[in-house]
């Protein structure tokens, strides 16, 4: 285990607990950007310079999508049911167990166990990492309350997807690097779109609820196309 | 090198119309000259064209080049009927990102690859929908964006996990069959099974995971519904059976409870999807469960882990992006025409135009399908890989039920006119008025004494003709969507060629081992020999040629062989990517 991967792995973690459960939504874009910057990192071997150099930028790109969606609005989110301390708590629980397969379960079902050389080794902290972040993303997931926590919850949960993919399988080709990449900021513009439009819409970041009815016509619309659900 | 500069058109012009907004002429100019250049660019790609990158392959198939000229062609024709109706030019980024998506996980062997490719290029469709305008229309963005993720996650989650599985499997001295080998290989394939299973079924707004797909056929433009919800998940669900195929497929893992659960799924889909899209009056809604039922017979493939499901489902799809983009046509065609969605208020639409009238029974024809047509006999194979008995019955009910559905709406458009079709233009195109004659006479008579001037003044008229006329038009080029819809349900294009093509090798370990494509990866069981051949659901396993590790016999379903009669290879034909593969006792 070298402290490099041990560094990016905790610092993974930690950006995505910061993410997830700060309420400002400046702080939880400075947790996304620290874990979308050490996704890449948490690997070994690392992925050659020109891979890691378009990881970096796609989640430099990403902050920066996000960050840009909370300027001239409201940058307060819903924020977390849970709080801080939970996180942290689900966060360690998530990586032991995380931990514990990657070194005692069903990696290690054979008898001799992967034979160096042969199959990359599993990256033991790779899969703890990636167990803390999948965990962390399920409620802002899950629960969708506000744009900025969804599409945080939707980044953090595909970095734990390519995490968990090279720290099992080893480390991708370029293609899957470049995949990724572009999903990260894919992703991020998606997010950055829903929260300028909430922003707009109704002045926060806050997701209303959709109307039983959307095919109501709006008081006092001209517009054919124009019902509950605004015009086409 | 082909598939590549289409992809790379596709992602540069769709943000870059995106970019140009909502109501852009540039925008939707560019979107279409882009769309035709795609759909002239696929005609161009030829079956092993590949171009290697970083150690991974992107290749050039047949069933690539005909889905995306069909795809792209099609939302061509989408785009200017989007623009005769007043759609917004932001329509064509949105196509152009998704077919870029899907042309990507389907030039890749790299399923994690596919699955991602194809959700991200799905993204610019899920939350275009979003207008500042509208708090509900951004909570729909917002659901739709979950969703296409989270199904590209679930998806990519179960083949790493499954890969991750095949790892404990591939170890030297470890046999697959012993009881150690069995137990992991059970819990690791049925999860892996499952996820990406419900990814798809996610993703195609299959029932009960419909919601996000119901509001957002509402919110996008009915000649957007495509692009949202049929592109997009064509192109995962090919993944996803040919991942399935080559590698959950080749092992002895019966998986009756996971299958089951997928086979119930997709027998809602469909029956309910058919329910749905006669109770709603709304023909966007109609539109929009018809691709839900769509999806139900999709996931029959994944449900029958069958090789044979191989050939139907990829002629099923094509058809589904053939068919489908008509009656989406035929949708923004229709109201536009009468300035009604609702299915009561348009008695009388087919008496009132004809031209829609044919075009909307071709696509019935094309979407019930009749015994001969391949997609009818896709669809029927499909059933009968998952089921012979009283549900086979249920589920042949359910896929016929767009005659009751689609049925319905031409009943309507030859009883009574409704107001609203008394009120619309007539169906035949008319003259535009020279409008520049009358302020200035003199100068108009000079332009016609110089040569060419009767051409410059004809197209001085060309704007005016195009808004007259813009009804005329979008239900001519309906007729034509509906023309290419039936053509490939029989199976024309060299449709059913191109759907028996084997699936591009590598596996799902492939990006992740050193060795690269094309090599066994290490641990990576050699070819298989015929006896070690893969054998799923009871039915005869393919042979398979030692040589070229691809089988030999057709994967003729068991009703019997194909429609057509082509020699189809099953895509089980990849070795298995690390595990062993097992006979079945």
């Amino acid at each position: 285990m070298s402290p490099a991967l041990a560094a990016a792995a905790f610092a993974l973690v930690i950006g995505a607990v910061m993410a997830v459960s700060a309420r400002e939504g400046r702080v939880a874009v400075l947790g996304l950007v620290i874990a979308l910057v050490a996704t890449p990192l948490v690997a070994d071997p690392l992925p050659s310079v020109p891979a890691l150099a378009i990881r970096l930028t796609a989640a430099i790109l990403a902050a920066y999508l996000v960050r840009s969606a909370l300027e001239g609005g409201p940058t307060v989110t819903l924020g977390s049911h849970l709080g801080w301390p939970v996180h942290v708590v689900q966060a360690a629980t998530a990586a032991v167990i995380g931990y514990g397969i990657a070194t005692a379960g069903t990696f290690a079902v054979a008898p001799s166990g992967p034979p160096d050389g042969v199959l990359p080794t599993v990256v033991p902290l790779g899969l703890a990492a990636a167990a803390a972040v999948l965990v962390l993303a399920f409620e802002p997931i899950a629960l969708a309350r506000d744009g900025l926590r969804l599409g945080i919850g939707l980044l953090l949960a595909l970095s734990a997807v390519s995490v968990a993919a090279s720290a099992v399988l080893g480390q991708a080709d370029a293609l899957a690097q470049i995949v990724v990449a572009a999903s990260t900021a894919t992703i991020a513009a998606g997010t950055a779109v829903v929260c300028i439009g909430a922003t707009a819409a109704s002045g926060d970041l806050a997701l209303s609820r959709i109307p039983s009815s959307l095919r109501t016509r709006r008081p006092g619309s001209d517009d054919p196309d124009e019902d509950e659900m605004g015009p086409r | 090198m082909t598939v590549v500069i289409g992809i790379g058109i596709a992602v540069v012009a769709g943000i870059a119309v995106l970019a140009l907004g909502r109501r852009s002429t540039v925008g939707g100019t560019v979107g279409l000259a882009s769309l035709l250049a795609l759909t002239a660019l696929a005609i161009g790609i030829a079956a092993g064209d590949t171009l290697t990158i970083g150690g991974a392959t992107i290749a050039g198939s047949l069933y690539l080049r005909l889905f995306l000229a069909i795809a792209a062609g099609s939302a061509a024709l989408l785009v200017v009927i989007g623009m005769a109706v007043g759609g917004p030019s932001s329509l064509a980024g949105v196509i152009l990102l998704a077919l870029a998506g899907a042309a990507a996980a389907l030039a890749t062997s790299d399923p994690v690859v596919g699955v991602l490719a194809s959700s991200a290029g799905s993204v610019a469709a899920a939350v275009a929908v979003a207008d500042r305008r509208s708090a509900p229309r951004i909570t729909v963005a917002a659901r739709a964006l979950r969703a296409t993720v989270v199904s590209g996650l679930l998806a990519a989650g179960g083949i790493v996990w499954l890969a991750a599985g095949a790892r404990g499997l591939a170890v030297p001295g470890l046999d697959p069959l012993d009881e150690a080998g069995l137990a992991l290989g059970g819990g690791v394939v049925g999860l892996a099974y499952a996820l990406v299973a419900i990814g798809f079924a996610i993703r195609a707004g299959a029932i009960p995971f419909h919601g996000w797909a119901a509001r957002i056929a509402e919110a996008t433009p009915p000649a957007g519904i495509p692009a949202a919800l049929a592109l997009g998940p064509a192109g995962f669900a090919v993944v996803v059976v040919a991942w399935l195929d080559g590698t959950v497929g080749t092992l002895a893992e019966p998986l009756p409870v996971e299958r089951g659960i997928v086979a119930l799924l997709a027998t809602v889909s469909i029956v309910l999807g058919a329910v749905a899209a006669w109770l709603h009056d709304d023909i966007e809604h109609v539109v929009a469960y018809s691709l839900v039922q769509d999806a139900g017979v999709i996931l029959l493939a994944v449900a029958a882990l069958d090789p044979a499901a191989w050939e139907p489902v990829r002629l099923w799809i094509l058809a589904v992006i053939a068919v489908k983009s008509a009656l989406a046509g035929w949708a923004a065609a229709t109201r536009h025409a009468f300035g009604t969605r609702r299915v009561p208020d348009l008695g009388g639409w087919a008496r009132r135009s004809p031209v829609l009238a044919a075009a909307f029974t071709i696509i019935l024809v094309s979407a019930v399908g009749l015994p001969g047509l391949a997609a009818f006999e896709a669809r029927s194979d499909l059933i009968a890989l998952v089921t012979d008995g009283p549900l086979g019955f249920v589920l042949l009910a359910g896929a016929l039920a767009p005659l009751v559905y689609l049925g319905r709406i031409l009943v309507v458009g030859f009883g009574p006119p409704s107001t609203f079709v008394r009120a619309a233009a007539g169906p035949l195109p008319v003259r535009p008025r020279r409008a520049a004659t009358s302020d200035r006479p003199e100068r108009s008579r000079d332009r016609r004494r110089v040569p060419g001037g009767d051409a410059f003044a004809a197209l001085q008229l060309l704007p005016e003709a195009w808004r007259v006329n813009r009804s005329p038009v979008a239900a001519t080029l309906v007729l034509v969507l509906a023309i290419v819809g039936i053509t490939v349900s029989a199976g024309g294009f060299g449709a059913v060629q191109a759907a028996a093509e084997p699936a591009l090798g590598g596996s799902p370990l492939e990006s992740f081992l050193p060795g690269g494509p094309g090599e066994p990866g290490p641990g990576e069981s050699p070819a298989p020999t015929p006896s070690d051949a893969p054998a799923t659901s009871g039915d005869p396993a393919p042979s398979v040629d030692p040589s070229t590790s691809e089988p030999t016999t057709p994967g003729t379903s068991p009703g019997g062989p194909s429609p057509s009669e082509e020699p189809s290879v099953s895509p089980g034909a990849n070795p298995p990517p690390s595990f062993e593969p097992v006979s079945t006792p």
